[in-house]
């Protein structure tokens, strides 16, 4: 009855948190706000050229990633990864509990400048978002833990005159974190608390008679 | 063995012999882009084909090699050799008369190598040949058997409805026959290095058309390639091979790229043509004097060996291809008064070291077949290159855009001229190459490729899908080896690729051979 009674409030918690799971930021503090724990890399000690081999961040709070694309990965400009390859997918796998990811992701030309190109980034609960600036964005699931994340592009920009610009796929402060808990969620605990304690009660008095 | 160049195979075939081992099982032409499609519209009749031409919306014509033959492919006709109507005294050995081919020396990579028409063509009815004049009178393959300046551009009046060349003028002769010495320097005579490449500016309203006409050092040994004193890293002046130089005599007048007025004049904007320089070292009045007067013709020096110029269609620059020796060939943007840096330099000049070394391992005495300045002589490092190079004030030395640390022997280039293959294509830049084996096998020739280049959004150099190319070099590891080129290569199995031209409907035109010297025409487009 007790395991009946938790299964019944883990699901009433799940259907709360579910009704606000997904949510996207364009501010980074915001975006921080909402973490109760996170982690984050500007790469800067990533020197320009290409890396020897995928890239994994150090980590911190039990939380980090690893990054890589087919050909490899390469940095430009200071302080980003991006790939070898025009038009290469980055996958970005993360370790940890992470239900949060944000930072900037853009297409870049060969030198590291942003191209008016769109991204395209898929999350693991196949969550979609595309970006067409390298402006901050956020993305959070409070019901599931996200394990990885691909970034995807057309290998060239066609501009309107016809001309062709091949387009890498970048990242840069890149933060994944681990969502506080919503409003909805405190609600969900609370039942699931008061249901918790009913049966206790309802097991001693059980147990007097 | 010192094969380089896109005529490699073709030459053996110029002179005759045909070894069967060094003849490559035929390849087969392939694009990788599978939205395109490739036709093959000539495949005989065309032997050696060096160039070809639209000299209207539907109708070209293509310049054979050795046979010195004009043909021309008019829709929906068989196609006809256009016949050469010769004056007198015109060309050596040859009465007045309507020819019905110009006889050339086809020695090496000599002969009828480039036909192209006068921008305002359709009004004057211009054409332009570069051919290496033969001293007989008859076609000759023979090395000896060559005008001294036998390397001659022309220009004619197409007479369409008899379909022929009327001669109308001499636009300039240039150095052909390579003389030999005795003291060791150059004992054999050599047919190579002739350019050959003729291309007309974007022309200007109310102003003479402007062509660039290329030359390969032609085995020389002084000023335009960067030896102020002759074939010598000494300071002491001497006389090229002939006893003609270092100073750009008539006979000295190689490694360049020449740019002329429509009627063989000098462009008062060239970058050397106020120059000052009297070259007093030569003591001969005569040679003194064309000296002076030729360095005003030069448009650009430091010149290896070329078989492709093209115009930018957007920014009007000159782009050239460049063959090396066995390391670095090269493309470049032939900007006013360059110098390619040829013979101190070939590649990035940072990379002499490499340069110096793949050279040293191929041949550890001749440097482009002249044993007389040997590779020994190229510089130990960067600086010591750059103070040897010669600083004719209005020049500017300048590194390639893009190079193979060993050679692919490019040649044809051509821009893609417009959307007709899809909208990525546009402004690309296409190469072909006579060598390029995916086996990577060194030696190997008469397997070339195509290649597409996209150019920077300033279309001031490259831009690479690859950023291992974003030191602009292809760090292939044998010749003809493709390493690091998958993301540039556009076709393969094209054997050797001779000229590449967009055409008036928009497809792209691709002249080549096969090892055996066969001439096709091919035709992409999408499908």
């Amino acid at each position: 009855m007790t395991q009946r009674l938790l299964a019944l409030g883990t699901l009433m918690a799940i259907a709360t948190i579910g009704a606000h799971a997904q949510k996207t930021y364009t501010s980074a503090s915001s975006f921080l706000a909402d973490a109760k724990l996170s982690y984050s890399d500007d790469f800067t000690s990533v020197a320009d050229g290409a890396l020897a081999s995928a890239y994994t961040a150090p980590g911190g709070s039990g939380l980090g990633f690893s990054v890589n694309a087919t050909g490899g990965l390469w940095s430009v400009g200071g302080g980003n990864i991006s790939t070898t390859n025009a038009g290469s997918t980055m996958t970005v796998n993360f370790t940890g509990n992470v239900n949060m990811v944000g930072g900037s992701f853009w297409a870049a030309d060969m030198d590291g400048a942003a191209t008016p190109g769109t991204v395209t980034l898929t999350f693991s609960d196949g969550g979609t978002y595309t970006s067409s600036s390298s402006s901050f964005f956020g993305y959070s699931n409070a019901n599931a833990w996200l394990t990885s994340m691909t970034l995807s592009l057309d290998s060239e920009y066609i501009d309107s005159n016809s001309f062709s610009t091949y387009q890498y796929g970048s990242l840069d402060g890149l933060t994944v974190g681990q969502a506080v808990p919503e409003p909805g969620t405190y609600a969900a605990f609370a039942l699931l608390g008061t249901t918790l304690g009913a049966a206790v009660i309802r097991r001693r008095k059980l147990a007097t008679k | 063995m010192n094969i380089r160049n896109m005529f490699a195979s073709a030459a053996v075939l110029g002179a005759i012999t045909i070894p069967m081992s060094a003849v490559q099982a035929q390849q087969v032409p392939t694009l990788l882009d599978p939205t395109l499609k490739l036709e093959t519209l000539v495949s005989t009749g065309i032997p050696i084909a060096t160039s070809m031409v639209f000299i209207n919306s539907t109708d070209y014509v293509v310049a054979t090699k050795s046979a010195g033959k004009i043909r021309l492919f008019a829709s929906g006709q068989t196609p006809v050799d256009l016949t050469f109507d010769i004056p007198a005294s015109t060309w050596t050995g040859l009465a007045a008369g309507n020819y019905s081919a110009l006889p050339v020396n086809s020695n090496s990579e000599r002969g009828l190598l480039c036909v192209q028409l006068h921008p305002d063509f359709a009004t004057n009815k211009y054409v332009y040949t570069y051919a290496t004049e033969s001293s007989t009178g008859a076609a000759s393959a023979v090395v000896g058997e060559v005008v001294a300046l036998g390397n001659r551009v022309d220009r004619w009046v197409y007479d369409a409805t008899s379909k022929k060349l009327v001669f109308d003028m001499n636009i300039i002769k240039l150095q052909a026959l390579q003389p030999v010495d005795s003291t060791g320097g150059n004992t054999t005579l050599r047919g190579n290095h002739n350019g050959g490449i003729i291309r007309f500016e974007k022309k200007v309203t109310g102003q003479s058309a402007k062509m660039f006409i290329v030359i390969g050092d032609n085995g020389r040994r002084g000023l335009m390639q960067n030896l102020e004193y002759g074939p010598t890293t000494g300071t002491t002046r001497i006389a090229d091979v002939g006893s003609f130089g270092p100073e750009p005599d008539n006979r000295a007048l190689t490694g360049v790229v020449i740019r002329l007025n429509d009627d063989g004049t000098i462009p008062t904007d060239n970058p050397f043509y106020n120059h000052t320089l009297t070259f007093s070292g030569q003591t001969d009045a005569g040679l003194q004097n064309e000296a002076v007067a030729n360095l005003k013709r030069v448009y650009a020096y430091g010149v290896r060996n070329s078989f492709g110029l093209a115009i930018d269609p957007f920014t009007g620059k000159l782009w050239e291809s460049e063959n090396g020796d066995d390391a670095m060939d090269e493309l470049n943007i032939i900007n006013k008064g360059h110098n390619g840096g040829w013979i101190q330099f070939m590649g990035p000049k940072s990379r002499i070291g490499e340069f110096k070394s793949i050279e040293l391992a191929q041949a550890t005495v001749s440097l482009g077949n002249q044993n007389r300045y040997p590779v020994s002589n190229i510089a130990a490092t960067t600086a010591v290159g750059e103070a040897r190079l010669v600083n004719i004030p209005g020049a500017t030395y300048g590194d390639p855009i893009f190079s193979w640390k060993y050679c692919i022997a490019p040649n044809a280039i051509g821009f893609i001229n417009g959307t007709g293959l899809g909208a990525k294509y546009n402004g690309n830049l296409i190469v072909g190459s006579a060598r390029g084996n995916s086996g990577n096998t060194a030696g190997a020739n008469a397997y070339g490729v195509l290649y597409r280049f996209v150019p920077n959004a300033a279309r001031t150099g490259l831009q690479f899908a690859d950023r291992l190319l974003t030191d602009k070099v292809a760090d292939n590891t044998a010749k003809g080896g493709l390493t690091e080129q998958s993301t540039v290569l556009f076709g393969t199995g094209f054997e050797i690729v001779t000229d590449v031209i967009t055409a008036p409907d928009g497809s792209l035109y691709v002249l080549g051979m096969t090892s055996a010297g066969n001439g096709k025409v091919f035709r992409i487009t999408t499908k």
